[in-house]
């Protein structure tokens, strides 16, 4: 089964019409992987991949500002 | 519900001046292809900003992020604290002081500079000088740092829009404004009447509880939408008071001013498009939305909802404003709303009283940004008596 990282990684992949290179340490929104709206709208689906709501102490820019900070403060601390 | 797919994406779509109309007629909620919601008919719009549980706050947009926490970007409590402490200084005493004694010499100084001109630059040339003298007073930052403020300001106004630009000379000028408030914060000579120092001495009071950081972003963040709006809108009355066919002089009579300019608002609101979030699972106008969304609501659709207003692109003045919202509606409807109508007032009833004409001589019909809305492509001259 896809890793529920691997499947955000392919939910940005989707916002580009380009296949995009993003690395567990890619700046989501410095890089421009993400707008700023995007930047909002993934919380909603990292709740959806992670399954249940998200403490709101873990939604901060650095917690959700890179691939390896999602994995470290949602994924991995499930 | 499906998607209402929208070539080029939601940043595609908001970049157009008149989103709204692109969106399908038969409903006010929309939801858009990358999970965004847009609002768009005039009750879905108050229905929306009026909601308990659609929030400002959202720790990941982009002002919380260029500027840090502030309490204007937040709810609840503390926000309601802070609007309670802005008060006193935008009360309507306060704002009766600032039109005899803060403003005329602004106004008469920009009037006295665009008399007998023609531009084509009017919006950075003209339209900023008035709303930044007046927010720098009452804010407490020294006249002689104004022009500074506003070039480092103006830019940032990108960081508020929709799309949003963020750049490293954005941030750049974020750190130095925030720099050059906390020195102004330190000097505090406006004895004890400005807004910094008033949140200086009650933040710790009232419910209040504000770090250092919070005050300074507070205080930029009060700075930029208090100026840049002012100056969008300014831009956007001379652009009517240059496209109407009738005599300026009819705007000496006050009554006929302010039903003009309330109708320049509606048609012309700075603030187009306002970004809230879904605070949990809600409807709105029966429309499910989940927790997290982004929320668009459209104050430009809702001034311009024919449900509301009879011909509603059509500008005619003496038309009842009930319904139209430009200063917003709910609890972050703007607190400055009375302040700037009387400084779009004061400026109107001086224009008119030097001007015989101003006239729009070249009108490419563009329209600029969402949140800080104005005409952007047209060239003004103001004929004066003495012509």
């Amino acid at each position: 089964m896809e890793s529920k990282l691997a499947s955000l990684r392919k939910w940005l992949d989707g916002l580009h019409d380009e296949p995009l290179e993003i690395q567990d340490d890619t700046d989501l929104i410095q890089s421009g992987v993400v707008t700023s709206l995007q930047f909002v709208q993934m919380v909603i689906e990292i709740e959806r991949l992670h399954g249940r709501k998200l403490d709101p102490g873990v939604i901060t820019v650095e917690s959700m500002r890179t691939l390896k900070a999602i994995d470290a403060a949602v994924f991995q601390d499930a | 519900m499906s998607a209402v797919a929208t070539a080029g994406g939601p940043a595609a779509l908001l970049a157009k001046p008149y989103w709204y109309r692109e969106l399908p007629a038969e409903t006010d909620v929309h939801r858009l292809d990358d999970g965004l919601f847009a609002v768009t008919g005039n009750a879905a719009v108050q229905e929306a900003l009026t909601h308990p549980q659609i929030v400002a706050e959202h720790p990941l947009k982009a002002s919380s992020r260029a500027f840090g926490p502030n309490v204007l970007d937040a709810d609840g409590p503390s926000h309601r604290a802070f609007r309670r402490l802005l008060a006193p200084i935008l009360s309507a005493g306060r704002i009766a002081e600032y039109k005899r004694t803060l403003m005329p010499e602004l106004i008469d100084a920009l009037v006295d500079s665009v008399a007998g001109v023609e531009t084509d630059d009017f919006h950075h040339r003209f339209a900023h000088r008035v709303p930044y003298g007046i927010v720098c007073a009452i804010l407490g930052v020294d006249a002689s740092l104004q022009d500074r403020f506003h070039e480092l300001t103006r830019p940032l106004a990108r960081l508020l829009d929709f799309p949003t630009e963020e750049t490293e000379q954005t941030h750049a000028n974020v750190a130095e404004l925030l720099r050059l408030i906390e020195a102004q914060r330190g000097a505090m000579t406006a004895g004890g009447r400005s807004l910094l120092e008033t949140i200086e001495r009650t933040r710790d009071e009232k419910g209040i509880s504000l770090t250092d950081d919070e005050v300074r972003s507070t205080a930029l963040l009060f700075f930029l939408a208090g100026t840049e709006t002012s100056s969008a809108f300014i831009t956007s009355l001379v652009y009517c008071l240059g496209r109407g066919i009738f005599d300026l002089a009819e705007l000496g009579d006050e009554a006929v001013r302010e039903s003009f300019i309330d109708e320049a608002m509606r048609l012309y609101p700075p603030v187009r498009t306002i970004v809230r979030f879904a605070g949990d699972d809600l409807l709105v106008r029966g429309v499910p939305v989940p927790r997290h969304a982004a929320v668009l609501a459209s104050i430009a659709g809702a001034n311009r909802d024919p449900r509301v207003f009879e011909h509603p692109d059509r500008f005619q003045i003496g038309r009842s404003p009930r319904g139209s919202i430009p200063f917003a509606v709910g609890a972050h409807a703007c607190p400055g709303a009375m302040l700037a109508k009387a400084e779009f007032s004061l400026l109107v009833d001086r224009l008119v009283a030097r001007c015989t004409d101003i006239v729009v001589v070249r009108d490419g019909t563009r329209m600029e940004s969402q949140s800080f809305s104005h005409p952007a492509d047209f060239s003004v001259e103001f004929r004066t008596k003495q012509k």
